[in-house]
């Protein structure tokens, strides 16, 4: 990893119909890391890729994909760039090997090149024993590999993944996951979205937080877990809600915020075995029943409750 | 290069897709060789239509009739097996005569007595061959009433018989030389049509060019259908990752369109040519514009309908639509000048009556490339706008 | 069941494509050829045929004022074929054929130089030449009917007499010029009468057996419309059949229909239930489009049992038609292809396209016959014509018979295919 910028994304816009879908986004992606855009659906996470992948011309502001505008220069940022669509998108009537040609072809490979490419991107998913088979008689996991495998073919210096494990058995996820930690090792950099904070946790050497259109927070792991600094974050299930029992909480010491999910209610706290006690005490004057717990050292959930206020898988 | 690529991965498509086949030659050849048939009976040791004749009649006139039914160009009497009208009404229906022609009992006695008895005529009057029939049926009867009234003048002017038997031998022997005077009338008509000698009405000269016309874009379900697939399997989004042109994509698919289509159009040609002796190919340069312009125009109708279905079922629904419309309002199933005057004015104006007209052109008119590129010129036209549709609709739809 | 069957017939008709398939589309390409015959109700279409007349006959030596050929030029510029004929006059033949050729015209009539020498002068015979653009049908038959009847009424007036002289001749007599010229214009008298009859649409030598597909008083877009409206009402039945029958594979593939079957409902009732919504979508297809043919365009669809009875054909050979296509598909995306062949094959091959040509070839109505389409509408046209009970009744039954098979294979096929 250098400290070089492979991306670096300036103010970029996207409206729809007067609606912003993204606002004034700035981040940076450094050559060799694994940056993950995390979010909850709906964040605007899909149309920032769609504006860096140049399908979609910006509203406003710019990004330098590798020094290339993806304003004025979306030839150069398409070459230099591998997409990895979060649907399984090949053409399922072709074999493997047809598929791999004609997209290496599409991104400008020719002769004994796209040749040598397909061969190792056969052996890199392992569809080298079946390459000759329809695409269509694959398993989902096999689809899932051929599609990340296409995007690989030019070898690009930056490989961008919409969502790869939407929808998938946790076996297929964790071949991803390993995948995408083998392609960066060959020094690739990686741009990933996810509204799954255990695979940013996982992946990513920094992580930008995406929220309604806008970047609400960014940093490594450690940076974001000090912004909660060091929170545990509690969740009680209650047997009843009194209003004065929750705006009571929110006086205590040591607590730093209280939200209601349906039945349960989520504490952001400095110490959960000092609050503790209180809290039974309170609930018990209330005549309140707590019938679950549930207490979780500082993570990217919490961060992004301490942002929003709200859960991130809501 | 890479519009190249795109084209030939399209076509491998749809070669894969053997159904496609059924649309792009098996059910327009099918269809051809039925058209032409319903107009034409050829391969008939008698080109001339069967009428078939119940005497019943035991005098001359009935002979008479049978005689100048003979001397048409357009029918001939046959005599059929059994003679009740239902079973003459069996053989009209079941297509086996054109018509059926019954001679009454009497006809011949009550017709010299100046009675008005009436042959009996069971035909469909609204079939082609029926009306063709009709006509000949109707000619022959005057030129025998005519030849009755010709021996009632000439009894006339002879003035008075000897006997009534020399009076009816007169009479007879009048119309016998009447009858036998419209074998060969002091002045024939004879339709010549323009340009090669074969006429639309011969039947494959139409059903050939229009079946032609109506499967090309039949023929643009499988490939708009692969584009539609292409759409929503996210597969064109993703080309548009790698830095292919837009443009490029387009040319690309209609380039395979247009590849299918005109293969398409080349062996339907060279089938009408063999097998109805339709020439098709008598200038090469004309038939290959010609065959050049329809895939293109079809190629840009199958990128609409790939660009605009949402599914499977609305390609089906689009191209069958569309196609009818273009067919019947086009003239692919009938000849527009049987229709009515506002029906033929807006039919000529469509893209398949035009295509119809420049290959109708070549087999009729023996048309050189020059005379076919009005037709032609107007296609590319047609081609353009459904093109530019398409690209509308494609570019907003591709990023979405 | 009952259930199944209601959620399938709410969703098939919240559906704006099997709408269009089911009424629309069939709608539409019946009345684009009843707007295309609408005209023709006196049995002759409105478009005027151009006429470039090149009358090139010359005088003979016995009437230096008379010519035939200004005869028939006048009878076409006669204002009764004013809305058919579009006669102009033209002086050279090269110059007519050239209009044909460049379609400045659509017929050239060039009347021969000898025309009224053939007929007065003796001279032997001749030929009227109809020299027509070639891809029209109608128009140049028109042409040679007008310039047949002419020259019948002429020939015939000279036929008259030259019988009459041929027998006086025999008799050791001699014909006159004045009584020659009175039997020409005798015979001419009635050949004017007859002409009239004739264009009142009477022949005084011929009547027309009144079986109702063979009316001659019908005009042709009437009885035209019916069998077009009836090949397009079979030909979208199918297409809805196999559109219908096409939700099992949608649930299918969505996993509502494994869904269905994990529930305490049985099999067969959620089978049924689907076979009945396609059935149902089905009547109610062929019930709106008759009664619309009917109210719309005046159809006589017929004696109504006969009617319901291949009403009902139609609906169990189209539903199980579908329902079998439909049972050996293992994706919709594969179905649709296989569904538009299929359907167009038979549908085209079984002579729904082709009702309105009327005149097909004895093979093709052999062909149809492997259709159950062909079953059908030669039921339907036997009611239509108001054939017999068992002309009409027979068909119905043997697409019953077929549609109950089709439905037998189908269902067994999807039991195998479940279970």
């Amino acid at each position: 990893m250098t400290s070089t910028n492979a991306i670096q994304v300036k103010g970029l816009k996207k409206n729809y119909n007067g609606f912003p879908a993204v606002h004034n986004l700035e981040f940076t992606v450094r050559e060799g890391e694994i940056f993950s855009l995390l979010g909850p659906n709906g964040a605007g996470k899909s149309t920032t890729i769609s504006m860096l992948s140049c399908l979609l011309p910006p509203s406003g502001g710019d990004a330098l994909i590798a020094g290339h505008s993806i304003t004025r220069a979306s030839g150069s940022v398409k070459r230099t760039i591998g997409v990895v669509p979060q649907e399984i998108a090949l053409y399922d009537d072709l074999s493997a090997h047809q598929n791999l040609v004609f997209w290496g072809r599409m991104y400008g490979l020719r002769g004994s090149r796209l040749s040598r490419r397909v061969d190792e991107v056969l052996d890199l998913t392992g569809l080298a024993d079946r390459r000759h088979d329809r695409a269509g008689l694959y398993s989902g996991g096999m689809q899932r590999r051929l599609n990340i495998g296409i995007a690989l073919l030019h070898e690009p210096r930056i490989v961008i993944f919409d969502e790869p494990t939407v929808g998938i058995d946790p076996q297929s996820r964790r071949r991803i996951l390993d995948g995408v930690k083998e392609i960066n090792a060959r020094g690739v950099t990686v741009l990933y979205t996810t509204h799954y904070m255990e695979e940013a946790q996982e992946l990513s050497h920094r992580i930008a937080i995406m929220d309604h259109g806008r970047l609400i927070a960014q940093g490594t792991h450690n940076e974001l877990m000090r912004m909660v600094g060091g929170l545990h974050r509690i969740t009680l299930t209650l047997s009843r809600k009194p209003a004065g029992l929750l705006a009571l909480w929110r006086m205590l010491a040591g607590v730093h915020s209280v939200s209601e999910e349906g039945e349960r209610v989520r504490l952001l706290v400095q110490d959960s075995t000092r609050v503790l006690p209180t809290l039974f005490e309170s609930a018990a004057r209330e005549e309140t029943h707590i019938t679950g717990m549930d207490i979780q050292e500082p993570d990217l959930e919490a961060v992004f409750l301490h942002l929003t206020g709200k859960a991130l898988r809501d | 290069m890479r519009i190249l690529y795109l084209a030939m991965k399209d076509l491998s498509q749809i070669i894969r897709q053997k159904k496609s086949a059924l649309f792009l030659l098996i059910l327009p050849v099918l269809f051809t060789g039925l058209l032409g048939a319903v107009f034409t009976r050829n391969g008939q040791e008698d080109p001339r239509l069967p009428v078939a004749l119940a005497m019943r009649d035991a005098g001359a006139l009935g002979a008479y009739y049978e005689t100048l039914l003979g001397y048409s160009d357009t029918i001939h009497p046959t005599a059929p097996g059994q003679t009740d009208a239902a079973s003459l009404e069996q053989l009209v229906r079941s297509q086996k005569a054109a018509a059926a022609v019954i001679i009454p009992e009497g006809f011949s006695r009550q017709t010299l007595a100046g009675e008005s008895p009436r042959l009996t005529v069971i035909v469909d009057r609204n079939a082609p061959a029926g009306q063709a029939a009709d006509r000949a049926i109707q000619l022959a009867a005057t030129r025998l009433l005519g030849a009755v009234q010709t021996a009632r003048l000439g009894a006339e002017a002879h003035g008075p018989f000897g006997s009534e038997a020399a009076r009816q031998e007169y009479l007879l022997a009048s119309l016998a030389d009447a009858v036998r005077a419209w074998r060969d009338p002091l002045v024939r008509v004879t339709a010549r049509p323009a340009g090669t000698g074969n006429a639309a009405a011969d039947g494959f000269a139409q059903a050939s060019p229009g079946m032609m016309v109506f499967f090309a874009t039949i023929g643009m379900i499988t490939p708009g259908y692969l584009l539609l697939a292409e759409r929503r399997s996210r597969t064109l989004a993703r080309m548009l990752t790698t830095d292919i042109r837009r443009a490029e994509i387009i040319a690309g698919h209609t380039l395979a369109m247009f590849v299918a289509g005109f293969l398409q159009v080349i062996l339907l040609t060279l089938f009408g040519q063999a097998a109805f002796g339709l020439d098709y190919w008598r200038d090469p340069a004309a038939l290959l514009l010609m065959a050049g312009v329809l895939a293109l125009w079809s190629a840009a109708f199958g990128l609409l309908i790939g660009t605009l279905a949402r599914d499977e079922n609305q390609v089906v629904l689009l191209v069958m639509g569309a196609t009818l419309v273009f067919g019947f309002v086009g003239g692919a199933f009938f000849p527009l000048d049987l229709a009515g005057a506002a029906y033929a004015a807006v039919g000529r104006m469509m893209p398949s009556a035009w295509a119809i007209r420049g290959f109708q052109d070549i087999i009729l008119r023996a048309a050189g490339w020059k005379t076919v590129t009005g037709p032609a010129a107007i296609l590319v036209l047609y081609a353009l706008a459904f093109y530019a549709l398409a690209v509308l609709r494609f570019q907003s739809d591709a990023a979405r | 069941m009952f259930y199944i069957a209601l959620k399938d017939l709410m969703r098939s008709l919240r559906s704006p494509f099997t709408l269009a398939f089911m009424l629309i589309l069939p709608l539409l390409e019946a009345g684009l050829p009843y707007l295309a015959f609408s005209n023709l109700s006196s049995g002759l279409p409105v478009q005027t045929t151009r006429v470039l007349l090149v009358n090139l006959d010359r005088p003979v030596e016995q009437y230096p004022d008379f010519l035939a050929g200004n005869l028939l030029a006048d009878m076409f510029r006669n204002d009764e074929l004013g809305d058919l004929l579009d006669t102009t006059v033209g002086d050279s033949e090269a110059a007519a054929r050239a209009a044909v050729d460049s379609r400045e015209t659509d017929v050239a009539v060039i009347i021969p130089s000898g025309l009224t020498a053939a007929l007065f002068g003796g001279e032997g015979r001749t030929e009227i030449e109809i020299y027509h653009d070639p891809a029209l049908t109608l128009g140049p038959a028109v042409v040679r009917d007008v310039v047949t009847n002419f020259l019948d009424g002429f020939a015939g007036s000279l036929i008259a007499a030259d019988t009459a002289a041929r027998r006086a001749a025999e008799d050791g007599a001699l014909l006159d010029d004045n009584s020659r010229l009175e039997i020409m214009r005798r015979y001419g008298d009635w050949a004017q009468g007859v002409g009239e009859s004739l264009g009142q649409g009477i022949h005084p030598a011929v009547r027309y057996e009144a079986s109702a597909r063979v009316q001659p008083s019908e005009s042709v877009m009437k009885a035209q419309i019916g069998p077009i409206m009836l090949g397009m009402l079979v030909f979208f039945a199918f297409f809805t059949g196999a559109i219908s029958a096409q939700s099992l594979l949608h649930e299918a593939e969505q996993g509502t229909l494994a869904r269905l079957f994990r529930t305490p409902a049985s099999k067969t009732a959620i089978l049924t239930g689907k076979f009945a919504t396609v059935e149902i979508l089905l009547a109610l297809q062929v019930i709106l489009l008759i009664g619309i043919g009917k109210a719309l365009f005046g159809i006589a669809w017929g004696d109504p049992i006969l009617v319901i009875l291949n009403g009902s054909a139609l609906v169990v050979a189209a539903g199980g038609f579908g329902i079998m296509l439909i049972a050996f598909m293992r994706t919709t995306r594969q179905a649709f292809l296989v569904m538009g062949g299929a359907v167009i094959l038979t549908g085209m091959a079984g002579g729904t396209m082709t009702t309105w040509f009327v005149n097909p070839p004895a093979l093709f109505e052999t062909v149809n016959l492997f259709t159950p389409q062909g079953w059908i509408l030669r039921g339907f046209s036997a009611a239509m014509r108001g054939g017999g009970t068992i002309e009409a009744a027979v068909p119905a039954a043997v697409g019953t018979g077929l549609g109950l098979i089709f439905l037998w294979i189908g269902v067994h096929k999807l039991k195998a295919k479940f279970a």
